[in-house]
């Protein structure tokens, strides 16, 4: 009896195990979390890999995570939302050439009750993000040097204030991701910088609701692709492929099929 | 209120309509710890039992280090094991980050210390009823070492268990060095971490009783072997 239970133990021991990965042309994207949390990658790779036959595997952590993993060439190519940290990342030497493929819209997100109880006029995010301060009003910053993170330290400086002398008593910064962020956002009944397609995607929004958008800057996605001569790892050819498919007409139309909330999460450039 | 019955809902849906995607899932967290007790076991009993049985100069301090080791927190030893294994690392030229093996690795360092310092404790007594024996009989050093251990399997298979037991509820250093890529790295546990980011709650804490589950069937099935071996006379290796 006891044999016969430890060669069906190690049977199934050896069937778990030998599940396997054939090796493919695949491609490591450094990337930012909210691609990846909206479901655009899983929607995207099938297509990829029909037109291109290339793989993509990607690694989401944020625009400052991303741009330093990337930095220590643990990746082949950069998706990022962040133009002053691809720029500086293509100063630094390690970025070749940065493209931008698409945009959304930023947005600010708080409780059911901003226009009503507490008073929030207007809808640009600028404006608001002012009474914000004036008001004492909670506000959860992501803190993490994300992509997201850094459109509001931009915000914030286009209207001459310092996040780094707010009281904590309004301003928290959680440190942690878009999804965290915006949950302790809900529980607080607090505001918070978004994009239109994380906030379509997330699905815990309880009191929350849009309270303005940025009506003059776009959230804009940009693929980077990484000096070879720095990385000598970086499988190029197929990076190659991945930004010519984005780039091409076919490439475009898969971007703005992709819907979230029947509306467009993305917009081809 | 209303999530946690939607959750038990939510679960009870995935185990029913067990689609090829969440068993990849569970085979790999599976293959992971698996991997990782099997490593941390064949190096951390000996290790243990050696340590138990044996006196030289620095061997407290030793045992301090390895019991302070059991409480390493995972973010750090991910990071840890990240900074190694990352291309512009010590060892970044065999390509493993964001790999299962790199996962393996990174668990191993968590659960060794755990498994080593578990098989010191239970050693250590039998040694200070049996080492007077042992000499009398001048039994050599690595017979008895070998002694302890096989004499202990059934208070072992407890080690293992706990070992288990971090193994395939750990998230904040595979999530690190595995990068929780689709196919490739993602576990239960990261797959929780990924929704719950996403705000499916639901499907966050269906995933998370899956885990339970299985966690209870396997260490049900390794307590079941064990009762079997106990109760079998002449079964002695």
């Amino acid at each position: 009896m006891k044999n016969i239970l430890s060669r069906i133990f190690l049977l199934s021991v050896f069937v778990a195990l030998s599940s396997s990965n054939v090796l493919a042309d695949n491609i490591i994207i450094q990337s930012s979390t909210s691609l990846k949390n909206s479901g655009f990658y899983r929607y995207l790779a099938p297509i990829l890999k029909q037109y291109t036959g290339v793989e993509i595997r990607v690694v989401a952590v944020g625009t400052g995570q991303a741009i330093k993993n990337m930095k220590n060439c643990d990746g082949d190519v950069l998706i990022t939302h962040s133009k002053n940290a691809e720029l500086e990342f293509l100063k630094t030497g390690y970025g070749l050439k940065r493209f931008e493929f698409m945009y959304n819209n930023w947005l600010i997100v708080g409780p059911r009750k901003a226009k009503t109880e507490i008073n929030i006029r207007g809808n640009e995010i600028r404006e608001i993000m002012e009474t914000i301060y004036d008001k004492k009003e909670k506000f959860i910053s992501r803190g993490d040097n994300s992509g997201t993170h850094m459109k509001e330290l931009s915000l914030w400086k286009e209207l001459a204030l310092v996040p780094e002398e707010f009281p904590k008593t309004w301003y928290l910064e959680t440190g942690s991701g878009q999804g965290a962020t915006l949950m302790i956002a809900k529980e607080l009944g607090a505001f918070t910088i978004t994009d239109t397609a994380t906030w379509y995607s997330f699905k815990n929004k309880g009191d929350s609701e849009i309270v303005g958008y940025d009506n003059k800057d776009l959230n804009t996605y940009a693929i980077t692709t990484v000096n070879p001569e720095k990385c000598k790892n970086i499988k190029s050819s197929a990076v190659e492929k991945i930004v010519t498919f984005l780039k091409s007409n076919n490439g475009k139309n898969t971007i703005s099929k992709f819907r979230l909330n029947n509306a467009n999460a993305f917009f081809p450039i | 209120m209303n999530d946690i019955s939607e959750a038990f809902v939510s679960s009870l849906g995935l185990i029913l309509f067990l689609d090829a995607e969440l068993l990849e899932i569970i085979l790999l967290s599976f293959r992971i710890t698996f991997y990782a007790v099997l490593i941390s076991s064949i190096l951390g009993i000996p290790l243990g039992a050696f340590l138990a049985s044996t006196h030289f100069k620095f061997r407290n301090s030793v045992v301090s280090i390895l019991f302070g080791m059991m409480g390493l927190p995972p973010v750090v030893v991910g990071l840890f094991v990240y900074l190694i294994f990352s291309r512009s690392g010590s060892l970044g030229w065999m390509g493993l980050l964001y790999s299962p093996t790199v996962m393996i690795i990174a668990q191993v360092i968590l659960i060794l210390p755990i498994v080593c310092c578990l098989t010191f404790q239970i050693i250590e007594s039998l040694h200070t009823r049996y080492h007077e024996f042992f000499r009398s009989y001048r039994i050599a050093k690595l017979k008895s070492v070998i002694t302890y251990i096989v004499d202990s399997r059934f208070e072992l298979t407890t080690v293992v268990l706990a070992g288990i037991g971090r193994s395939i509820s750990e998230v904040g250093a595979i999530i690190i060095v595995g990068g929780n890529i689709d196919h490739i790295t993602r576990v239960m546990t990261t797959a929780i971490a990924l929704e719950t980011s996403k705000g499916n709650l639901d499907l966050a804490l269906g995933l998370g009783i899956i885990l339970l589950a299985t966690a209870i069937v396997l260490n049900g099935f390794i307590l079941f072997l064990r009762g079997k071996y106990l109760k079998t006379p002449g079964s002695t290796i």
